[in-house]
């Protein structure tokens, strides 16, 4: 044991990193009978960087909730977090912070994408495709987790279940809901072509995954009653289905409302009814109207994610003597902002 | 292509360009002055130190550099590096040292492996005898860490 002989520099001498860079080469019993020896060392049971390192050492795990301590998270042998979660990139590529449900899948071409693979690389695959990728074990070397379009949730292959439920650990749901914060809710992708009823699904109303859509699509709302730039175009959006859309946003257990209903604006011969009544102050609700006047920003939105039965009426189509009326109400319209400094 | 080094106690080592570019500090020193004559001066490193390390440069000289984490968490290290660290304490610590300095980390990690091999399973008093260690805290301090650290115990 040459070892054993004397020497100048002892063991507690070193420098901090230097005893990190060993201690995480023992076990945890180890690191505490070290920490016993004497005062310099006892500082190693309680440093945040040397758990950090025994976490993804003896867990794999290299993300923790905001309000634990890495040592806390070591002491409680977090088994059934999902350490994949953590290989995916803090902040997603832009083109995936949109996903689009009705997009093509990569592998098989079928336009019925489920999964969005959110690492900068890869892949929208539907559900099949995914089951016969799992099945030949061909999913490895990709990040595990993706984003599942349907459940509007992650999915880990690794672990076979969603994560970031309610009943999950709570360090994996923080790190969930920040990635999930991330992303708008699917959208349908076919702009202007008819389209299948988006989900509304009739049963259980109180649905988790509408809970964050309903906050995200409230949040745009805000954004346009905000909006004072009235130099971007505006559209007519029919007025029941404005109506449907604000229950949707604002109370709880109501369904999405179907793909706008911009058809009840139309004469028989397909062109905007002159005779609507619209509103002429952004501010000021009027009754009985027919249509509300929004910006090109949300009409794309609410076009892009619940689809449009009708024509899309924007301002510029509002010429001709027949509309002079209406022209003038949406002029006064954009006008009424001045009002309110 | 030699590179020249000049170890603290001013000895003058000559070393295959390689070599001496398994430290990632002379690898960036070399970049930053170019083809140049001059010995580099390595003021934190002792003449026999830095034969120690040439040594174990010239021996890993083809490694395969490895970035893998869990690849570097493995405590188990080669026959030849063992009996290369079979060595006074004061050598290994200065090993250590001259690595971290020098920024070789598959040296340091053999090193740090060393010591912490050292100290695997060994109870504190075992360890405050192998390293020389004098005991400064209270016992109520002992008996405080203890407590506070009793979950890892029957890890």
């Amino acid at each position: 044991m040459s070892h054993l002989a004397y020497s100048n520099l002892t063991l507690d001498q070193l420098t901090p990193d230097l005893l990190l860079h060993i201690a995480q080469y023992l076990d945890i019993k180890s690191i505490l009978q070290l920490s016993m020896t004497c005062k310099r060392l006892s500082t190693l049971v309680n440093d945040e960087h040397l758990f950090r390192r025994l976490v993804e050492r003896d867990y794999q795990l290299t993300y923790k909730a905001a309000t634990n301590t890495w040592r806390s998270l070591y002491k409680l042998a977090p088994m059934d977090i999902c350490p994949h979660l953590g290989s995916l990139p803090e902040t997603f590529p832009q083109d995936k912070q949109h996903p689009q449900r009705h997009a093509t899948c990569d592998l098989c071409q079928q336009p019925s994408v489920t999964y969005l693979s959110l690492t900068s690389l890869d892949k929208q695959m539907c559900q099949a495709c995914v089951s016969k990728l799992k099945d030949n074990q061909q999913l490895q070397g990709t990040c595990s987790v993706m984003y599942n379009m349907d459940g509007q949730n992650l999915y880990c292959f690794e672990c076979s279940r969603a994560v970031g439920k309610e009943n999950s650990d709570m360090n994996e749901r923080e790190k969930a809901k920040q990635l999930l914060d991330q992303l708008q809710p699917p959208t349908n992708g076919l702009a202007n072509s008819p389209l299948p009823k988006p989900t509304t699904k009739a049963a259980p109303t109180d649905d988790p995954q509408d809970v964050q859509r309903r906050k995200a699509e409230h949040i745009r709302y805000i954004q346009e009653l905000r909006l004072e730039d009235m130099a971007i175009k505006h559209y007519l959006v029919e007025k029941n289905w404005s109506r449907n859309w604000m229950m949707f946003r604002t109370r709880e257990g109501t369904p999405p409302p179907g793909p706008i209903a911009n058809y009840r604006l139309a004469k028989n011969n397909g062109q905007l009814d002159p005779e609507l009544r619209v509103p002429y102050d952004k501010y000021r609700p009027a009754p009985e109207t027919h249509a509300d006047i929004i910006s090109e920003r949300l009409w794309t939105f609410l076009v892009d994610t619940y689809g449009l039965e009708g024509r899309a009426y924007s301002e510029d189509m509002l010429v001709g003597p027949d509309y002079a009326r209406l022209r003038e109400c949406v002029n006064e319209y954009k006008r009424s902002i001045e009002r309110y400094p | 292509m030699s590179v020249r080094l000049l170890s603290s106690d001013s000895e003058d080592f000559t070393v295959a360009k390689e070599v001496a570019e398994r430290s990632m500090l002379i690898k960036n020193m070399l970049e930053d002055v170019g083809d140049n004559d001059n010995p580099i001066p390595l003021p934190n490193v002792t003449a026999k130190i830095l034969r120690k390390v040439i040594e174990w440069c010239e021996h890993h000289l083809g490694d395969p550099v490895t970035n893998d984490e869990n690849e570097r968490r493995n405590t188990e290290i080669d026959e030849w590096d063992q009996k290369f660290m079979e060595v006074d304490q004061e050598t290994l610590f200065d090993i250590i040292l001259a690595a971290n300095y020098l920024d070789i980390k598959p040296l340091l990690d053999v090193g740090c492996k060393t010591v912490a091999n050292m100290i695997k399973g060994k109870t504190a008093e075992e360890i405050r005898k192998i390293f020389n260690i004098v005991n400064d805290l209270t016992p109520e301090e002992e008996a405080q860490i203890r407590k506070e650290n009793e979950w890892a115990e029957d890890r």
